[in-house]
């Protein structure tokens, strides 16, 4: 044979070889699982496409992995951390990540073995994962385990609220109070430690602490800082930045920004994609901030009528009919909303529909229309821990419509939350005047010892 | 001597050129030119060989595009998918095509006008009403709004609260389907006035109200209420006290985040109405108050357990035994944890069962995925009580989860979950009764959505009309 021909038949050889290789590489090469994407928007599917077409390395994994997370795809999302763990064993935020995957889908001594894992590989956020291990403990009912672990998540808050709990269920009652008493005064906003007080209160039958106590846990407005306060917003932060939850999110920004025009493209994008009524809510914003309400007033009724008809979009419509000279049909709409509106949101339901009455000259039913409004003022202040304001905003309330009672059971609560409490009996006393059967009234003038 | 492959050469010369182990001190033999067709077969051999070079990487590149790589397994719900159930049923929707995401949030199968036809209410959180739902000659079904637009009601029930002998009806006005502990919420009661509804307001500025229920607390004749007040972070049990003149008196109960149903009965078979209350949102219990008369409770734990994940989403009153005490039969399947939802291998239903004197054992009784309402009949008619399973947070990304799910009594109340369908999905409230009159209890089951699924897993209001021969 000659030199060509040995040559030839070596590098034939050869390429077989390299090709026989790649074969077992490429059988041997995991891709990533893609769950079924028909009632998936086009927009995000093929995002999601796109991401697993890419998967290479661990990193490729994990961000795939996340996003299923994020998007309510938790098999293949423990699927995809499982595998970037395996390929970087090193990495402790992918352990930690696949133990809050393992958590999600039910399996826990598996979550745990991958939370013990990163703390063995010294993850940053040790006590976190010793509070998660805790906390799976609870879910699986193993108390005993469950106390070891938080005993050492290093004194987060969370965990020693966890361990009072765990005292209170094991008969340690003064243990479990005083636990509480010193996470209430660290935490003065906090509900949490109110509530199991008051709960210690009512098991040994202590009627004048419950009462006490239940009025700290309704003052009381926020949860304890947790770790998951911290999964929570990298969920939602990747959820709210993935397909056409962004186009959503990034319109919201581009209107923040006043760039209208910008935002507008992006929700018919988002439109296009699939309809939903809060997409086209949004749109039906913009286009009136663009002057264009006739095309507002098309989208809105479009979502009320497939979207259903809830206060906040009847108010929208009526104003985008007034800005179209339609007074009539706005007032229909808001009378429609006022009849069934309830809650803070409708402040300016009342206010507009309050002012189209005072336009028409008729004060009689725009009067205790101002007031709810001052009425909600007042309780937002309250809310917001601003008692001099909230007294202020209830009194022009009362002022005008004399008898709303919850009005003055309101202020009522904002002269006794700034101590003032003979101005706090008066106005609790003219609540229960009006309605005498304000129980939340009766039961703030006991706690004065009215 | 065989000829080689190449005529003209015989072996000894083939071997000769061959041969490199000729030493150097021995002159190489003379070559011999080869033949013209030997020369041209040559040619061939080599351009063969060097097409082969060439071609194989092509070959192997186009091959490995369409070799499948191995896919990550993935780990699915052991609790969502279970065989078919033995019973039959004829399947259809009542009311308006389903729409755009429906969200009904409580169904009853009731007998509003007292003319023995049942019909079907229902809270529509979508269109902000409670509507009724009669049955036409022609197997329609007439959809009659009750009273005006309400704040997403959360259940209804028919009640003659100011005694003038029609029926009433009492509403948990939640205010919102999405968590908020804003001041929507409102106890409503819609008085029936000669069989048109006509709405007041009983309670107003407080947070989510998620149920009431009806019953004479104190003992003075009259209808209280008792009331949920589920809300977010805060919420509340209270029990409104009936001063006439549609006039009420709201009394706390019990200070809590979660409390979400509210299911009154005697429990302790002392003659007077208690409460047993649901308190789910990380404390996960079962109380009871214990009515002492006259307007005074006593608050007792009757279960609680140490998974705060639990999911507790129904509470109902049944004597599933059929031993003479009411018991209570709690489904868990809530499952919101941070956005999206997951069938845990913890939810199911659990049957607290009366012991007597208002204590209760516990047993757990089907381990199904995201469980949100349960309803109690003989529905094999074999003499014991089954149960039907409404699924709200099943693994509705994979085909065949069980949205309706049979629970089959052997008689000594055993069960195991039998599907009776997987669509529509989303189910998030259940009643049972015979819609038809054959004498066999029939399902109704809302649909409450948060996705949008595809448009064959839509429904919003849908029948199971119980057939008398077995499924096939």
């Amino acid at each position: 044979m000659s030199r060509t021909r040995i040559l030839l038949v070596a590098v034939i050889v050869a390429e077989l070889c390299v090709g026989g290789l790649l074969a077992v590489r490429r059988l041997d090469k995991a891709s990533p699982p893609l769950p079924d994407f028909s009632e998936v928007d086009s927009v995000t599917a093929s995002e999601f496409r796109r991401l697993a077409a890419n998967c290479q390395t661990a990193d490729d994994w994990a961000t795939l992995g996340e996003t299923y997370l994020a998007t309510g795809f938790f098999p293949e999302a423990e699927a995809c951390l499982r595998h970037a763990s395996k390929l970087d064993t090193k990495s402790t935020e992918f352990a930690f990540k696949h133990a809050f995957a393992l958590e999600r889908i039910g399996r826990l001594d598996e979550a745990n073995a991958q939370y013990r894992s990163a703390i063995d590989r010294n993850h940053p956020r040790v006590a976190d994962c010793w509070y998660y291990i805790g906390r799976n403990h609870l879910r699986m009912e193993q108390p005993d385990l469950a106390l070891l672990a938080f005993g050492r998540a290093d004194g987060l808050p969370a965990a020693k609220y966890e361990l009072a709990l765990l005292a209170a269920r094991d008969g340690r009652t003064a243990r479990a109070d005083e636990v509480a008493a010193q996470l209430a005064s660290e935490f003065p906003n906090a509900y949490p430690p109110a509530s199991l007080r008051y709960r210690l209160a009512l098991t040994r039958n202590d009627r004048p602490a419950t009462e006490l106590l239940s009025d700290q846990f309704f003052r009381r407005r926020v949860p304890l800082p947790t770790p998951f306060d911290t999964e929570v917003q990298w969920v939602f932060g990747t959820a709210d930045g993935f397909g056409r939850a962004k186009l959503f999110r990034d319109a919201g920004r581009e209107a923040e920004a006043g760039r209208f025009v910008g935002s507008e493209e992006k929700l018919r994008s988002a439109l296009a994609a699939r309809w939903e009524p809060e997409v086209a809510d949004r749109l039906a914003d913009v286009v009136f901030t663009l002057r264009r309400p006739d095309e507002a007033v098309r989208s809105l009724t479009e979502v009320v009528e497939r979207g259903g008809p809830s206060f906040e979009r009847l108010w929208r419509l009526g104003q985008a009919y007034v800005a179209l000279d339609q007074a009539d049909k706005a007032l229909a709409v808001w009378e429609r909303a006022a009849r069934f509106a309830s809650g803070p949101r409708a402040r300016d339901l009342w206010h507009d529909l309050a002012s189209w009455y005072e336009n028409a000259k008729q004060p009689d039913k725009a009067k205790p229309l101002y007031a709810r409004a001052y009425l909600i003022d007042g309780t937002d202040a309250l809310t917001a821990g601003r008692p001099d304001d909230a007294v202020r905003a209830l009194k022009q309330a009362v002022e005008a419509d004399p008898q709303l009672a919850h009005a003055w059971f309101a202020l009522g609560e904002a002269h006794r939350f700034a101590s003032r409490t003979d101005d706090a009996r008066t106005a609790y006393n003219q609540c229960l005047k009006i309605n005498p059967d304000h129980g939340r009234a009766i039961r703030s003038l006991k706690l004065l010892g009215g | 001597m065989p000829e080689s492959a190449y005529s003209g050469i015989t072996p000894e010369r083939r071997s000769n050129r061959a041969s490199t182990n000729l030493p150097m001190s021995q002159p190489s033999p003379p070559a011999v030119p080869l033949p013209a067709q030997a020369r041209e077969r040559t040619s061939r051999l080599t351009w063969i060989l060097l097409a082969l070079a060439v071609l194989i990487p092509i070959g192997i590149a186009s091959g490995l595009r369409y070799l499948p790589a191995s896919s990550v397994p993935v780990i699915t719900s052991q609790v969502s998918h279970f065989p078919p159930a033995d019973l039959a049923f004829d399947q259809r929707e009542l009311g308006p095509t389903p729409g755009f995401r429906p969200r009904i949030t409580h169904v009853r199968i009731v007998d509003l006008n007292k003319d023995a036809q049942p019909e079907v209410l229902v809270c529509d959180a979508q269109r902000n009403r409670v509507f009724l739902y009669r049955p036409l000659p022609n197997s329609a079904w007439e959809e009659i709004p009750l009273g005006d637009e309400l704040n997403s009601p959360a259940a209804a029930t028919p009640v003659d609260l100011d005694g003038d002998g029609d029926l009433d009806l009492v509403v948990a006005g939640l205010g919102s389907v999405m968590p908020t502990d804003e001041t929507v919420g409102r106890v409503m009661w819609l008085e029936n006035t000669g069989g048109v509804f006509v709405n007041h307001i009983l309670l107003d500025d407080v947070r989510r109200v998620s149920d009431v229920q009806p019953a004479d607390l104190d003992g003075d004749g009259d209808i209280d209420l008792a009331v949920a007040v589920f809300g977010y972070h805060h919420g509340e049990i209270l029990w409104m006290e009936n001063k006439g003149g549609g006039r009420f008196r709201d009394h706390q109960l019990l200070a809590t985040q979660g409390p979400s149903h509210v299911p009154i009965a005697d429990f302790d078979g002392d003659g007077t109405p208690d409460i047993a209350a649901l308190v789910s949102q990380e404390h996960e219990e079962v109380w009871l108050f214990k009515n002492r008369g006259k307007g005074e409770f006593t608050p007792r734990m009757v279960y609680q357990t140490l998974n705060f994940d639990l999911g507790g989403a129904g509470l109902i009153t049944t004597d599933l035994d059929r031993d003479g005490n009411l018991d209570l039969l709690l489904v868990a399947g809530d499952n919101l944890e941070v956005n999206r939802h997951y069938p845990q291998p913890w939810h199911g239903c659990l049957w607290l069962k009366n012991v007597g004197g208002g204590q209760f054992d516990t047993h757990r009784i089907a381990t199904v995925g995201g469980v949100y309402a349960a309803a109690v009949a003989d529905f094999d008619v074999d003499g014991d009580n089954d149960v039907v399973l409404a699924c709200m947070f099943n693994d509705w990304h994979r085909a065949g989860a069980a949205s309706l799910v049979l629970l089959a009594n052997d008689g000594r109340q055993n069960f195991s979950p039998k599907t009776i369908a997987s669509r529509p999905i989303y189910l998030a409230t259940i009643t049972a009764g015979d819609l038809n009159g054959d004498g066999r209890p029939d399902v109704v089951a809302g649909s409450l959505y948060l996705d949008t699924p595809a448009p064959d897993r839509i429904g919003r209001l849908t029948a199971w009309l119980s057939r008398k021969e077995p499924a096939r």
